[in-house]
């Protein structure tokens, strides 16, 4: 049979059984349009969970065990250059960065006019040291350690997160002003190094300093602010504390399929892995995509029950139409035919019912979407879409519709070609 | 190629058993013999259930449930597949139905065009759409031809569906009681038409109970107890004898 006669039967038979086709075309629609809003649903929140804890996948963070059997044994495993570089020497390992946090506390103290707004602030302040070629990309300032002596500011990274909570949380409830990047950089506070809330923690020496915000990154450390290496050393050094050995050492991996054998060395070379990070990321990303498919088997199921419904749609009209068929028959159509031309109408009615199914996916979403723009609170890391459509989903739900109708109307296509055209014709 | 147009040999055709227990079905037709001649216009008689579309069907290779032997055009039509039959039908029969049989949702023209949708002959019936208007002006009907079925008179129907028989020009027109439903001046237009395609050379098989369609035929068979015999009184003497 010719396809553009195929085509042009169809549609008259279609336009026929409007009734039909409705009925038939909104299971398919419920089924697809469910998949393809769960899915785009899943993509959407996964990609928010990444903002939040963007997906660590080729980094290692090595940091000594709590309790070290070597130290048990009476060994001494330390976290030096020399671990550095047996570190760095792991196959698989392009790099190991060493990190140093500040072991003194300090202290900032803010009084006076803060972007327009009066502050009085003050705050017990982590610090760690990084090498500066880690955050080279993201800062805006040179990030290098002034030295002793210097009265200039130790330049500091803050991490991205930081801010969002900041501008999300800590701004509208004390009536600050919400702040960017760019309006940040370059921000200069003071900080007294050594001294702390705790008077028992102050150091017998505390120094006054200031740090000046150079850049943001995803690197730095979300529990406070980051500074150079040599800077976290040599305060340190000031305060007659360790600055030989290193608080953690960040590895990267040439690829992340090597991230667990390297994992492995790591361990087997005495140390252990910090994976809070790592693993809340791989965990709350596993949850997104284990509801993602929950839901998408529930709308798998849904297609599966529009099957049933197209079988039991296309029963009845291959029933009411066996004259028809018969009438076909006998001017000329193969058993391939009628059966082609049974399936071809399932195949137009799965495909227009996936059609509206992926439009209202599309509007719901949208919909959704504006509500949450206007209706929910602002909240930090407030995505401004749920929804991450992708043109594989539109392609997977126009694959559902097709074969959930095709298989729907396999069997009513088979019982179709398989009428006998003469009885077919005598009723 | 054959000269016959038809061949039966011992034709038997029971009708299939609907219950098991109720035992084997009726056998309508009792080893049919008949050969039919290129060019030839045969009617069929016979009282209602007498197996006389029953025997249409076996014909047009509707149906292939019986023993004995069916050549049509030379080819024995249980050897041929389903696709062959097919292609048979298409191509070398033309059917005309009491109830016209036509399909509701097309136009008269893209009924009469039906058959070249399932043309497997490579470029199709040639010229179909040009042919099809000229059947539809044949019989009468070419200012109608974007009218649906809904629309139409019996008799028009009828020479709607006359024109479809007629698109691929075929060399066996099959009918099973043409006339009908008509009434007896749009029957007689329908007749004519019968007549003129038998002067073009298509051979014709009618199955009637009208006297004046067997009047126009060259053989008139009658189907009596599953078998075909002449009539014991011939319908051509029979003046004024009306339909039976």
């Amino acid at each position: 049979m010719k396809l553009s006669q195929l085509a042009s039967i169809t549609r008259r038979n279609l336009g026929r059984n409007v009734r039909t086709l409705l009925v038939s075309a909104f299971g398919v629609a419920l089924g697809v349009g469910a998949l393809t809003f769960f899915l785009a649903l899943g993509a959407g929140l996964s990609v928010a969970v990444s903002t939040v804890f963007p997906p660590v996948t080729r980094e290692i963070e090595v940091v000594l065990p709590q309790v070290a059997v070597g130290a048990l044994l009476g060994g001494d495993r330390k976290l030096d250059d020399e671990a550095v570089a047996q570190l760095s020497r792991i196959r698989g390992v392009e790099r190991a960065w060493p990190k140093m946090t500040l072991r003194f506390p300090a202290l900032s103290r803010y009084n006076g006019s803060f972007f327009g707004k009066e502050l009085h602030m003050g705050l017990e302040v982590i610090g760690v040291g990084i090498p500066s070629e880690l955050v080279a990309a993201d800062v805006k300032l040179p990030f290098v350690d002034p030295g002793a002596g210097s009265t200039k500011p130790i330049p500091i990274v803050i991490n991205r997160r930081f801010l969002e909570i900041y501008n999300k949380v800590f701004a509208p409830q004390r009536g600050l002003p919400k702040l960017s990047e760019s309006m940040l950089i370059g921000f200069t506070f003071p900080i007294d190094l050594g001294r702390s809330w705790v008077a028992a923690r102050t150091m017998p020496n505390p120094q006054e300093s200031s740090l000046q915000l150079v850049g943001f990154s995803d690197l730095a450390t979300l529990a406070g602010v980051t500074m150079p290496l040599p800077a976290a050393r040599r305060l340190n050094a000031l305060f007659g504390l360790d600055s030989d050995t290193y608080s953690s050492v960040l590895l990267s991996a040439r690829s992340s399929s090597e991230v667990s054998q390297i994992a492995e060395k790591v361990k087997e070379a005495g140390y252990d892995i910090d994976e809070s990070e790592r693993s809340r990321a791989l965990q709350i990303g596993a949850a997104v995509r284990m509801a993602t498919l929950a839901l998408a088997l529930l709308a798998a199921l849904i297609s599966l029950l529009s099957s049933v419904n197209i079988a039991q749609s296309f029963f009845a009209s291959v029933r009411e139409r066996r004259r028809e068929i018969g009438i076909l028959r006998a001017v000329g159509a193969t058993r391939f035919d009628v059966q082609s031309l049974v399936l071809a109408e399932a195949a137009a009615t799965g495909l227009s019912g996936g059609a509206v199914g992926l439009l209202g996916a599309r509007f719901i979403a949208a919909l959704l979407d504006h509500l949450a723009r206007t209706r929910l609170p602002d909240f930090p890391f407030k995505p401004h879409s749920f929804f991450v459509f992708e043109p594989w989903m539109f392609a997977a739900g126009a694959l559902v519709a097709l074969c959930a109708s095709i298989f729907g109307a396999w069997v009513p296509a088979r019982k179709a070609a398989a009428l006998d055209p003469a009885r077919a014709l005598a009723e | 190629m054959s000269e016959l147009a038809l061949e039966l040999k011992g034709v038997h055709k029971r009708y299939p058993v609907r219950a098991p227990e109720s035992g084997a079905g009726e056998e309508l037709l009792r080893g049919v013999e008949l050969s039919v001649a290129r060019g030839e216009f045969i009617a069929i008689e016979g009282q209602s259930g007498s197996g006389k579309s029953t025997l249409l069907h076996l014909l047009g290779g509707l149906d292939a449930d019986y023993t004995g032997e069916v050549r049509v055009m030379g080819e024995e039509l249980r050897a041929l597949s389903d696709a062959a039959r097919a292609a048979l039908r298409n191509r070398a029969i033309g059917f005309v139905f009491q109830s016209f049989n036509l399909l509701p949702q097309l136009t008269a023209l893209e009924n009469v065009l039906l058959p070249e949708a399932f043309c497997t002959t490579k470029g199709g019936i040639p010229d179909a759409r040009a042919r099809a208007k000229e059947a539809l002006e044949e019989v009468g009907l070419g200012g109608k031809s974007s009218s649906r079925p809904g629309e139409l008179s019996g008799g028009e129907r009828q020479r709607v569906a006359l024109a479809r028989a007629l698109l691929a020009a075929p060399p066996l027109v099959l009918a099973d009681e043409p006339t009908g439903n008509l009434d007896a001046r749009t029957g007689q237009g329908v007749i004519e038409l019968f007549q003129r395609l038998h002067a073009r050379g298509t051979t014709l098989v009618i199955v009637t109970h009208e006297v004046r369609v067997s009047r126009a035929a060259t053989r008139v068979l009658l189907l009596r107890e599953g078998r075909l015999e002449a009539p014991r009184i011939d319908p051509l003497q029979t003046e004024g004898e009306g339909a039976r």
